[in-house]
């Protein structure tokens, strides 16, 4: 490499890092601006409900049936495990306390971001590309209350009612296991259940679904808002929006558990 | 009642509108012609605060609106009408939620007289009958019938219109750019239309400018373009 290669190299280091930092700032901008206008109370009560309603129908049947499953899994694989050691009836531990803890929230997240993240994005990217967002605002109406606050308040509210709906399913699915594959007692499965999870255990998964909502409406909704390129373009977005979605809830799950560990054990 | 002066616009380092002046007066049909590219949309969107001048003034109703903040240019747009290219409507309603649209957020008008109000609007526009339909269910001619009743119906003072032939066969182009030529008389707005359709453009305008590059090249009346002696203007207009 000479010398005008090494400047080059540099030079176009530097543009893409510095591209990169503006487009953080103007997503931290973006989600200022939505946190602003729910502060100042605009939000549109209808529209919130009518994005409960769709997000958390869209992700449900999904979300269910890959709880039932992990459950169902966890609680076939811990029977198998623990009956080498006599610890069979330890299994309700074990099912209930990864599944509240970690599996529930992270892969309720993963889906929801799949599933009710890319159909934000797309749905936003699309009006962006035909104009919609302009004409909205051009006809004296704020995008971002009408369109965002809307979506972004629907993902955080619907995502921690659909994990812990996912973690009863999960661990309906290890009971039937448990009671019907290893002969463990019904009532005993239970109360063994309920014995293991305390409030901390409760607080450590919803500490981190609510960070998850958060990151897949903002995440989502923000690469929707600027989507750009025709009808490309919001294909490209979308991929882009759930890629960084997952990125960033395996990224932060990894973060969130160290430090509720460190603090609250 | 439109007051442009020296108005210069560069995006992503390309001079996009250069030293443009006009003056826009109430009541008047202005069409902006010009070929794709020349600068015609950016101009309509500085007038409705979509864009910022970098250099020069706009004034609408003797204020002068450089420096709005988001704040007051939704409170101006309240009275204007914009109708976008292909529309903008959206797919997410149907065509009644569409022109009801504004009324809802901007007025207090009951149910009933939204209802109304669109009715009427509608069957001005020629749209009777679809009120429950989605704008992916209507032609290209019954999209933009469907976005100007949008466009005025809270009796808009401004309208300004991107393009409002592209796509559309002649006849179709005719019949939409009579519409808008009616709706301005009827409802008395200022009416702003960026557009390549030169054969509408000298039949329902007052005033036209012609735009080459970012530059006003002329302005007038039909008439007195069509005697512009300049080789652009002939080549452009016949």
């Amino acid at each position: 490499m000479d010398k005008k290669q090494i400047f080059l190299f540099f030079r176009r280091f530097a543009a893409e890092t510095m591209g990169k930092i503006a487009g953080l700032g103007r997503a931290l901008y973006f989600l200022g601006e939505v946190i602003a206008l729910i502060a100042k109370g605009k939000i549109r009560l209808g529209e919130v409900a009518k994005q409960i309603y769709e997000q958390g129908m869209q992700s449900v049947v999904v979300i269910a049936l890959t709880s039932a499953a992990t459950g169902i899994v966890l609680a076939l694989q811990g029977y198998v495990m623990l009956d080498r050691f006599g610890a069979r009836e330890k299994v309700a531990s074990l099912v209930a306390l990864s599944l509240v803890r970690e599996l529930g929230p992270v892969f309720g997240a993963l889906i929801f971001s799949g599933k009710a993240g890319s159909r934000l994005t797309a749905e936003l990217g699309a009006m962006s590309v035909n104009n919609q967002i302009v004409a909205t605002k051009a006809m004296g109406v704020d995008p971002m209350e009408f369109l965002v606050v809307p979506r972004m308040l629907g993902c955080f509210l619907v995502l921690p009612i659909l994990i812990v709906f996912a973690e009863v399913i999960g661990i309906m699915g290890s009971y039937l296991i448990a009671v019907f594959e290893a002969n463990i007692p019904g009532s005993y499965y239970i109360n063994q259940t309920l014995a293991s999870l305390n409030y901390v255990d409760f607080f450590s998964g919803f500490i981190k679904t609510i960070f998850f909502a958060v990151l897949i409406g903002w995440i989502c909704c923000y690469q929707g808002f600027y989507a750009q390129g025709g009808s490309l373009g919001v294909g490209r977005y979308t991929t882009k929006a759930v890629a960084l979605a997952y990125i960033f809830i395996v990224v932060s799950n990894t973060i969130l558990t160290k430090i509720i560990l460190t603090f609250w054990g | 009642m439109i007051k442009i002066t020296h108005l210069s616009k560069s995006l992503n380092q390309q001079a996009v509108l250069k030293d443009v002046s006009l003056t826009i007066q109430a009541g008047e049909i202005w069409v902006i012609l010009g070929e794709s590219g020349a600068g015609k949309s950016v101009l309509l969107q500085h007038m409705i605060g979509l864009f910022e001048p970098d250099e020069g003034t706009i004034e609408i109703d003797a204020v002068s609106v450089n420096g709005f903040s988001d704040a007051q240019w939704l409170l101006l747009r309240k009275k204007m009408g914009y109708l976008f290219q292909e529309g903008a409507l959206y797919d997410f309603m149907t065509v009644f939620e569409n022109v009801a649209f504004p009324l809802r957020e901007h007025t207090a008008h009951t149910e009933e007289e939204i209802r109304g109000n669109v009715k009427r609007m509608l069957k001005l526009v020629g749209l009777e009958g679809v009120e429950n339909k989605t704008p992916s269910q209507l032609s290209g001619g019954m999209r933009k019938r469907a976005a100007l009743a949008r466009a005025v119906i809270l009796n808009s003072k401004i309208l300004f219109c991107d393009e409002p032939t592209s796509g559309l066969d002649p006849i179709r182009s005719r019949d939409i750019m009579d519409l808008i030529k009616d709706i301005s008389r009827h409802f008395q707005t200022t009416t702003v239309i960026a557009s390549h359709d030169i054969q509408n453009a000298f039949r329902i305008a007052d005033r036209l400018a012609i735009i080459r590059d970012g530059a006003i090249v002329v302005q007038g009346t039909p008439q007195e373009i069509r005697g512009t002696k300049n080789d652009f203007i002939q080549a452009f207009i016949h």
